[in-house]
């Protein structure tokens, strides 16, 4: 049975789990169209432009087309929310490199001052190339020194959100504290995690 | 404690736009904030795109936590395939032991038959060169084809699956 955590689930704020593989294009797509304005955020961030920009509509079409059609890959346990965000940056990095191949077609010669032409390269690509596989050993020793330096509570809360899929309701009520805090552990911890792996790049 | 829990104002406004704790609850699709809050995240270019680039910070963050724990699993599983080299060693004692009479029986024998070899060995080669000439040259060239053709076989599944296993 696969768990997948769909937002409409479950109680507010709290997490249901559902079978992606086995149910129908209807109720998949109705609960992924909850996300849609998230997905709107992560393209026009990922694009460097307004939410408003016809790209980022195309790249949150093509996002719900490619959840919709994989909705069967989605691993057991996994998130709805972190699987059809990884597909709206992959997505919305495919627009980015279509716009700059355009705009060199277009003018090859030319040096373009707009920033948003480089976002393909500004943006790293999830796919691991074999320094990343060969760094990932480092890179997780120090995911570890970090994640052993956050406040108990902090750790407990980013790894019953990030690794068990609860919601912070969930987590509120398992740890006793008022969903705020949880969201605000959870901030925190995000953000030194966020850290170390962008100093991975440094 | 309930399920509609949400963030109350103070935690969710910084001004005019959406506090940084209100942003991280919509990056990490939690139901957790006021719709007059969300209506705002929807329509507010600054806001979307703080959202959004949390969201994919949220993203990095627990593939990076999730790809840690696959390895720290993998660190902690038991080897399927480590040869069990204790187990061969007993067995190979236990052997010892239990064949040591019948082995001690056999020596004589042994010693005999070394003895004899030299006498054996011409008689056995004597009768193999002449039990193969009685058989035609063709049908001795067709088994030693077929029986260096297996052989070659028997080589290069060896060595292909010597490459696959390093």
């Amino acid at each position: 049975m696969l768990g997948v955590v769909f937002p409409s689930q479950r109680p507010r704020g709290t997490i249901g789990a559902m079978t992606a593989a086995t149910m129908s294009v209807e109720t998949f797509s109705r609960e992924a169209a909850e996300l849609r304005p998230l997905l709107r955020a992560v393209a026009a961030s990922v694009l460097h432009v307004a939410p408003e920009h016809p790209d980022v509509d195309d790249a949150v079409s093509e996002t719900m087309r490619r959840a919709i059609e994989g909705r069967a890959r989605i691993r057991d346990g996994e998130p709805l929310r972190a699987w059809i965000v990884g597909i709206a940056k992959h997505v919305a990095l495919d627009v980015a490199r279509g716009r700059t191949r355009a705009l060199k077609r277009r003018a090859p010669d030319a040096t373009s001052d707009d920033s948003s032409t480089d976002v393909a390269d500004r943006v790293p690509d999830s796919k691991p190339s074999p320094f990343d596989r060969a760094a990932r050993s480092e890179e997780v020793t120090r995911l570890d020194a970090a994640l052993a330096a956050l406040p108990e509570n902090h750790r407990a809360a980013v790894e019953m959100f990030f690794l068990d899929g609860l919601s912070y309701v969930e987590i509120g009520k398992k740890l006793g504290v008022p969903m705020g805090t949880v969201a605000t552990w959870i901030l925190r911890g995000r953000k030194a995690l966020a850290a170390t792996l962008i100093g991975r790049d440094a | 404690m309930n399920d509609d829990e949400k963030l109350s104002e103070k935690e969710t406004w910084d001004g005019a736009h959406l506090s940084e704790l209100a942003l991280s609850c919509l990056a990490d699709a939690q139901n957790v904030v006021d719709p007059v809050a969300r209506v705002h995240a929807d329509s507010c270019a600054q806001c979307m795109l703080r959202v959004g680039a949390m969201a994919l910070e949220s993203h990095d963050v627990g593939a990076a936590l999730a790809v840690a724990k696959q390895i720290h699993a993998h660190e902690h599983a038991p080897r399927a395939h480590r040869f069990p080299t204790l187990l061969v060693a007993a067995a190979v004692a236990l052997a010892a032991v239990c064949g040591a009479p019948t082995l001690m029986d056999a020596l004589p024998r042994a010693i005999a038959w070394a003895f004899a070899a030299p006498r054996i060995v011409p008689v056995v080669t004597t009768s193999l060169v002449e039990g193969a000439q009685s058989l035609s040259s063709a049908s001795v060239s067709l088994v030693a084809t077929f029986a260096l053709a297996l052989i070659g076989f028997a080589v290069a599944r060896a060595s292909r699956s010597q490459g696959a296993s390093q």
